[in-house]
C-alpha cells in the first residue's frame, strides 16, 4: 500500500470517529432496559467507541445482547469485518455498527 | 506492552488470545498503537486480527521461525546493531552498572574439547586450579582484556566474541570458546539470503524487521507464544526467538522483554500445611511420558542402549499430556493400571488425538478411566465413570498468578453461585474436590479426614469438603501478602455477597477478616505498574539470560543418542526419527495451521450459546489464489484428506487474502461429535443433566446440530510412523505438533 493511501485511510477513519463520536452518547448506543427493570432506576447506557482501537473482540457485541436480550441469532450490535489491501500487503478492518434504534426493541441488524 | 516502541509478535494472536487476554494486552496495545506510541510487526503465516493495527505483516511458512529469527541475528551481527554493552557485562553486578536488572552468559567460557571430561560444560575455575572449593572452585570463567581466565563474578568486563586455549594446573591446555562464539557459530549456518528463502520470505523483509527492532535501543521485545514453537524441533525455533530480546539488551527492562513477576504469597504454605501430610508417599521412579526423566538412567538403557523404544525428555519442562497417552498406548515404559482424566478432550483437543480412540477404547490399555468433567465429550465418552463436576460459576478454582505479564498479584477465585450439581447426603455439591476426598477416604489414603491439615500452631484440622483446603489456601495467601483486615463495610458486601461466607465459622474471625480484604478484591493486587521497576530496571525478571545452556548440551537424544546442541541451531522440521514431512508429504499441497478465536478457548466453548451465535461455524481460510487455482468458490464444500487419514474430513471454504498461500487456516472449536452434537442414550437423562428438558429427553442427549457445526483439524493430524502412529512430538521438549500437517483439499 502506498504511503498516499495509507494517510487517506487514516483520514477516513479519524472522520469515521469523529461522527460516531458526535452521535454515540447522544443516541447511537443508548440502551434502554427491559421495562421491569427500567422502573428502578430508569437507566440509559451509551456506548463509546473509539474506531481506531477496535480489536474486533466482540465484548460490544456481546453487551449490546446481554442488555437488551436480543433473541437467539439477532443483534443490535455488530463488527462488520472486512479484509482491505491485497496479499501480501493485507489486513482486517473492523467497524462497529449499532442499530441505533434502542428506544425501539423490535430493530434489529439480523 | 507499556513502554515498548515496538514489538515483534511471531506466533501469537495477541488480539484474540494470550493471557492476560483481549481486555488486558490487546487493549493496551490498541491503544498505545492509535496514540502512535507503539508499531509492531506480525510475524505468522496468517494475518490474525492484530493485523488491523499492524505496521505490517510477514506471512511466514509454518515451522520456520527460527530460520527467520535467526536471519535476523546473523544480519544483526554483521551490521553490527546488537548491545555489545549489555551482552559483555559478565555478571549481576557488571550489568546493574551497566543499566540493566538481568545479565547473560553471553561471555562465559564453554569447554569445546573432545577429550576433555568436561566437554560442552563451562569452563569452571576447579577446572583450572583443582584446590579450590566450594562458590569458588563452582565459578565460571570469563577472558579480562588482557586474556587472561578470570572468574566471572570478578570481572566488570570481559571478551564476548572469543576462542582460547587455556591452561589448567597441571599446564595440560584446553581449548574454550565463549557462549556469544558458539551461539555465532551456529548463526553463521547459514546466510541471510538461506534464512530469508527457509522462511518463505524476501530478504529485504527479514531486514527491514532486523533494523526497525534494532533501531529503539532497549524499548524494542518479542511476544511469542505457541505459534512460534509448537512443532517438530520447536525447541531450536523459539530459542532464537528469544534470544532476540537479548541481542538488543532489552531483557528485564521497562519497555522490553518483560516475564511474569509471579504470585504475591504461596497458597499451600504458611498458616496452614497445605503441601505436607503425614504418610506422604514420594513419587518414584519416570512418570510415563518420560518427562524430566534421562533414558541413560534406566535398566533399559542399559540392557539395549540407543534408541529407546519412544523418546525420553529429560530437558523438557513437563505436563506432557500427549506422550503420557502414547505411553499408554505402548505400554511405555509401564503399562497403566488406571487413568484419571481432569477437564480433558484429548481426542479432540491434541493434534492427531483421533489415535487415541483406540487406546481408550481398549481396556488391556486402560483398564479402568474415570474422567471429571462438566460435559460428555469425545474423549470420557469412552471412559468407565465420569464424574459431574462443576464449572467456572460454581467452582473455588483457586488461584491465579500471571501468566505471562509483567504484573505481581494472586487472582482468588471462589464461587459466584451455588453450584447447580446434586448433593451428596451430607450436603456437599458433586464435583472433582468432593469425589476425591471421599474416594481417598474410602480408601483410607492419609492426608485425608480429621485431622488432615497442620495449622502453624500445631493444631490439626480435618479435610473433608472443597472449603476445608480452599478456605485455608485463601488464609495463606491473604496472612502470607500481609493484607490488613477488611472493614465492617467489605466484611459486610463478602457475606452477603459470596456463597463461600457460610463457611466463615471455620475460621478465627481474625482470619476470616483478612480473607475478606482479597476476596472482595478477586486477589491480592498490592503492586502498582510502578512499583515493578527500580527505575527502567523490572525487578521481578528473568535475572539470567542463556546463550548457551549446559543442561541442554549435555542432553542427549534418546533416539539417536547424540548430544543436543546447546545453542542456537538451525533445525529443520524433524520427527525423531529424522523425518522430514514437508519432503516426504510435498504431494498434500496445504500445510495445516489452526488458531484460538477471542470468543471462544479450548474444547468446551462450543456450549456457550452467544459465542456460536456470532460465530455459527469455522471453516477452511484459504488464499485466493489457491482457491482460483482449484476452482473454489467461498462457502464450497471441501474435503481435507491427510496421509495419516485418507478417509479426511469435510468443512466450507472461506477465501481470504488473510493467509499465506499453500496453508489453509481452521480455527480450533468447531467439528464436535459429543458436547451435545449427537444423541447420547442415558437413563433418565432429563432428571441428571443440568440443561433438564431443554437438551434431553428421558431416554439420553437430544443432538442439537448447532454445536455440530464446522470442522476440527485434529482429526487429519500428520501422526508418527515411527512411534505406533501416535502424534508427532518434538524430541526435545516433548510439546506437539500444531503447524507440520499437510492435506490435499478437494471439492467435496
Amino acid at each position: 500500500m502506498s504511503e498516499k493511501n495509507k494517510n487517506d485511510r487514516r483520514f477516513f477513519l479519524k472522520n469515521g470517529l469523529l461522527a460516531m463520536a458526535g452521535t454515540a452518547v447522544s443516541v447511537a448506543a443508548l440502551s434502554k432496559t427491559p421495562k421491569a427493570e427500567a422502573a428502578a432506576g430508569a437507566k440509559k447506557y451509551g456506548m463509546i467507541i473509539d474506531l481506531n482501537r477496535c480489536t474486533g473482540c466482540q465484548s460490544c457485541v456481546i453487551a449490546c445482547k446481554a442488555q437488551n436480550k436480543t433473541l437467539q441469532d439477532k443483534f443490535n450490535t455488530k463488527i462488520l469485518t472486512l479484509e482491505d489491501g491485497n496479499y501480501p500487503h493485507a489486513k482486517i478492518v473492523f467497524t462497529p455498527v449499532q442499530c441505533n434504534q434502542c428506544e425501539n426493541q423490535n430493530i434489529s441488524l439480523s | 506492552m507499556r513502554k515498548p516502541e515496538y514489538i515483534l509478535v511471531i506466533g501469537s494472536n495477541i488480539y484474540e488470545a494470550l493471557q492476560p487476554g483481549v481486555n488486558n494486552y490487546a487493549a493496551t496495545v490498541a491503544k498505545r498503537s492509535s496514540e502512535g506510541k507503539v508499531k509492531f510487526t506480525i510475524v505468522d503465516p496468517r494475518a490474525t486480527n492484530a493485523s488491523v493495527h499492524a505496521e505490517n505483516w510477514i506471512p511466514i511458512k509454518p515451522g520456520q521461525d527460527g530460520a527467520f529469527t535467526m536471519g535476523m541475528i546473523r544480519w544483526m551481527i554483521e551490521n553490527d546493531r546488537y548491545n555489545k554493552e549489555f551482552l559483555a557485562a559478565p555478571n549481576a553486578k557488571a550489568a546493574d552498572k551497566r543499566g540493566h536488572a538481568c545479565y547473560t552468559n553471553a561471555t562465559h567460557l564453554v569447554i569445546a574439547d573432545d577429550k576433555h571430561k568436561n566437554n560442552r560444560k563451562f569452563l569452571r575455575m576447579s577446572d583450572l586450579d583443582p584446590l579450590l572449593t566450594g562458590d569458588a572452585a563452582k565459578a565460571y570463567v570469563v577472558l579480562n582484556k588482557d586474556n587472561m581466565p578470570v572468574a566471572f563474578d570478578k570481572a566488570d568486563d570481559a571478551a564476548l566474541d572469543a576462542e582460547t586455549m587455556v591452561k589448567d594446573s597441571a599446564g595440560k591446555e584446553i581449548k574454550v570458546k565463549t557462549s556469544f562464539r558458539l551461539m555465532k557459530e551456529g548463526v553463521m549456518e547459514h546466510s541471510v539470503d538461506e534464512y530469508a528463502e527457509l522462511a518463505g520470505v524476501e530478504k529485504s523483509q527479514l531486514e527491514n524487521v532486523a533494523r526497525e527492532f534494532t533501531s529503539h535501543g532497549t524499548r524494542a521485545a518479542v511476544t511469542m507464544y505457541h505459534g512460534a514453537g509448537n512443532y517438530i524441533s520447536g525447541t531450536y525455533a523459539s530459542y532464537p526467538v528469544a534470544i532476540l530480546n537479548a541481542m538488543v539488551g532489552s531483557v528485564d527492562r521497562k519497555g522490553g522483554f518483560l516475564k511474569s513477576g509471579g504470585g504475591v504469597a504461596k497458597w499451600n504454605v504458611g498458616m496452614y500445611d497445605l503441601k505436607g501430610f503425614t504418610g506422604n508417599k514420594k513419587l518414584i521412579g519416570p512418570m510415563i511420558s518420560r518427562e524430566k526423566f534421562a533414558y541413560e538412567k534406566t535398566t533399559e538403557f542399559k540392557k539395549n542402549g540407543y534408541p529407546s523404544k519412544r523418546p525420553w525428555f529429560p530437558f523438557s519442562k513437563g505436563g506432557l499430556c500427549v506422550e503420557t497417552l502414547s505411553g499408554i498406548d505402548e505400554k511405555y515404559p509401564y503399562p497403566c493400571k488406571m487413568l484419571f482424566t481432569y477437564f480433558f478432550n484429548p481426542i479432540y483437543s491434541i493434534p492427531g488425538g483421533y489415535r487415541y480412540i483406540e487406546t481408550l477404547k481398549n481396556s488391556d490399555k486402560v483398564p479402568l478411566h474415570v474422567s471429571v468433567d462438566i460435559a460428555i465429550n469425545e474423549s470420557n465418552i469412552f471412559a468407565d465413570y465420569i464424574v459431574p463436576d462443576i464449572t467456572y460459576a460454581e467452582g473455588h478454582y483457586g488461584f491465579l498468578n500471571p501468566h505471562a505479564s509483567p504484573a505481581k498479584f494472586t487472582g482468588i477465585r471462589t464461587p459466584v453461585i451455588e453450584p447447580l450439581t446434586g448433593k451428596t447426603k451430607d450436603g456437599r455439591p458433586f464435583s472433582e474436590e468432593t469425589f476425591l476426598i471421599d474416594l481417598a477416604t474410602a480408601a483410607g489414603l492419609p492426608g485425608f479426614g480429621d485431622n488432615a491439615i497442620k495449622g502453624k500452631d500445631g493444631k490439626m484440622h480435618p479435610l473433608r469438603k472443597a472449603e476445608d483446603y480452599y478456605l485455608r489456601a485463601i488464609a495463606n495467601v491473604a496472612t502470607g501478602a500481609k493484607v490488613p483486615e477488611a472493614s465492617q463495610e467489605e466484611v459486610e458486601f463478602v457475606e452477603k455477597n459470596y456463597p463461600v461466607a457460610k463457611f466463615k465459622d471455620m475460621l478465627p474471625e481474625k482470619e476470616w477478616k483478612h480473607i475478606c480484604y482479597a476476596i472482595a478484591r478477586g486477589g491480592v493486587f498490592d503492586k502498582r505498574y510502578d512499583d515493578l521497576f527500580d527505575g527502567e530496571k523490572y525487578k521481578y525478571g528473568l535475572k539470567r539470560v542463556v546463550l548457551y545452556n549446559e543442561e541442554l548440551a549435555t542432553t542427549k537424544n534418546s533416539i539417536t543418542g547424540e548430544y543436543f546442541s546447546g545453542t542456537l541451531k538451525h533445525t529443520l522440521p524433524m520427527t525423531p526419527k529424522g523425518r522430514n514431512i514437508e519432503e516426504m508429504d510435498k504431494d498434500y499441497q496445504f500445510t495445516v495451521i489452526t488458531y484460538k478465536m477471542n470468543l471462544h478457548a479450548q474444547s468446551r466453548t462450543i456450549l456457550h450459546n452467544w459465542s456460536i451465535e456470532v460465530f455459527p461455524t469455522n471453516y477452511v481460510e484459504m488464499n485466493e489464489a489457491d482457491a482460483k487455482r482449484l476452482g473454489l468458490k467461498n462457502m464450497d464444500k471441501v474435503k481435507l484428506t491427510s496421509r495419516s487419514n485418507p478417509k479426511g474430513i469435510t468443512g466450507k471454504v472461506k477465501v481470504t487474502k488473510l493467509i499465506r498461500p499453500g496453508c489453509v487456516g481452521v480455527s480450533n472449536h468447531y467439528g464436535h461429535t459429543q458436547l451435545g452434537a449427537s444423541r447420547v442414550p442415558v437413563k433418565d437423562a432429563d432428571k441428571v443433566f443440568l440443561g433438564g428438558k431443554r437438551i434431553a429427553d428421558k431416554n439420553g442427549i437430544r443432538p442439537n446440530p448447532r454445536y455440530g457445526t464446522g470442522l476440527q483439524s485434529n482429526y487429519v493430524t500428520r501422526l508418527d510412523e515411527d512411534f505406533a502412529n501416535t502424534p508427532m512430538v518434538d524430541v526435545v521438549g516433548g510439546i506437539p505438533d500444531f503447524s507440520s500437517t499437510r492435506v490435499k483439499i478437494v471439492k467435496a
